[in-house]
């Protein structure tokens, strides 16, 4: 089976059908599922209208959650791969060839577009800066491997991985070090792969809301939660073992049951 | 004054629970704390006596001290549910959108 590409997106009217249109146009045979997160403008018709699936989440659950739908729903159909991608512009489809290479060889589990690796033609402001620089480093000393860009939201994932985003293991939030450190935990082979990241093309960008010192904050307490849960999140590893059996019985991947299960079959 | 103050609060609860405004469950809480109040002037002696005896110089401190104490054990515990609640609807609202979309696409099937 093809994979699927997820494409989460809140409130990106304006972008989302140059978007569909030019990942059409280069990849004509992909799977494209928009997740609308709880959009107030027309994002969900204009992604209908380019010829995107699309979920309709009733309110904003926020980034990894919308995500974590997409996941849950491309489980559901039985995919072993996905690709993320944001709905902005920004990440360039011309680089999903490489990042599903080291996913499709099964040399990992997770290939993380990085925009700082090879050439970085991308500008990204001092104040998020700082904070990518000091967060992916502490990201790279937990999971002994060099991270340069744990916020990148261009990802490809295959079936262990999807598995572990689909359970409540996963963050509501934007993925940041704490998703790394998280998918490190529960055993996620991660590869970063140089991708190109383009500049906005229309809109305000998702991260202006963050003030610099509550993500300084917020940051260090979610990589700490995570330190604290390391024991539980390498069971949960477990997850998807218990899973497969039913995954075509249109059963829904991310209930707690499911998970329980699993757990207890791959321990016995 | 405080029994007028006490009483109100009593039959607000009252009021909010009959309305159905008011879980059952949080109910409890609320009037445990009107019933302490109803009754705190008559024991007023002993809590001094009590508060003389742990020590405190200004017995009604001490009462401030067990009050602030309470209200943020019971926030704590509204934090608690409010997390629990969340999570509820993400996952609920995640097995909607999932479940719609099944929908639209047996019914675009027919």
């Amino acid at each position: 089976m093809a994979a699927l590409l997820i494409i989460p997106a809140y409130n990106e009217a304006e972008n989302i059908e140059s978007v569909i249109a030019e990942i059409r146009q280069r990849h004509p045979r992909v799977e494209l599922l928009v997740v609308d997160d709880g959009s107030t403008d027309a994002t969900a018709g204009s992604a209908e209208r380019a010829g995107a699936d699309v979920l309709r989440l009733p309110f904003n659950l926020g980034y990894g959650a919308a995500i974590q739908t997409g996941i849950r729903y491309g489980i559901e159909c039985g995919y072993e791969t996905a690709v993320l991608m944001d709905a902005d512009g920004q990440h360039d489809p011309l680089s999903l060839d490489d990042l599903l290479a080291p996913v499709v060889s099964g040399d990992a589990d997770l290939a993380l577009g990085s925009r700082f690796l090879g050439d970085p033609q991308y500008r990204v402001p001092v104040g998020r800066r700082i904070g990518i620089s000091l967060f992916s480093k502490v990201a790279s000393i937990v999971t002994r491997q060099k991270i340069t860009d744990p916020t990148s939201g261009y990802q490809a994932i295959n079936r262990r991985a999807m598995a572990f985003i689909a359970s409540d293991n996963y963050p509501p939030d934007f993925p940041d070090a704490d998703t790394i450190i998280r998918l490190h935990f529960a055993g996620i082979r991660i590869r970063e792969v140089p991708v190109r990241i383009r500049q906005r093309q229309r809109g305000a960008s998702m991260h202006n809301r963050w003030s610099i010192l509550y993500y300084l904050y917020k940051m260090s307490l979610s990589i700490f939660v995570a330190l604290l849960q390391r024991r539980s999140l390498r069971k949960g590893d477990a997850y998807d073992a218990g899973h497969e059996s039913n995954a075509g019985a249109g059963q829904f991947a991310g209930s707690i049951d499911d998970r329980k299960a699993g757990a207890s079959k791959a321990s016995g | 004054m405080l029994v007028l103050v006490s009483l109100l609060v009593l039959l607000t609860i009252v009021r909010l629970v009959r309305q159905k405004r008011l879980d059952e469950k949080y109910a409890l809480v609320w009037l445990l704390a009107g019933a302490v109040m109803l009754i705190a002037p008559v024991g007023s002696n002993l809590v001094d006596w009590f508060s003389r005896k742990l020590g405190f110089a200004y017995p009604p401190s001490f009462v401030f001290l067990v009050a602030f104490l309470v209200l943020c054990l019971i926030n704590l515990q509204y934090s608690v549910a409010i997390s629990r609640l969340t999570q509820q609807n993400r996952v609920l609202s995640q097995k909607f959108a999932i479940l719609e979309r099944r929908l639209h696409e047996s019914e675009a099937r027919e």
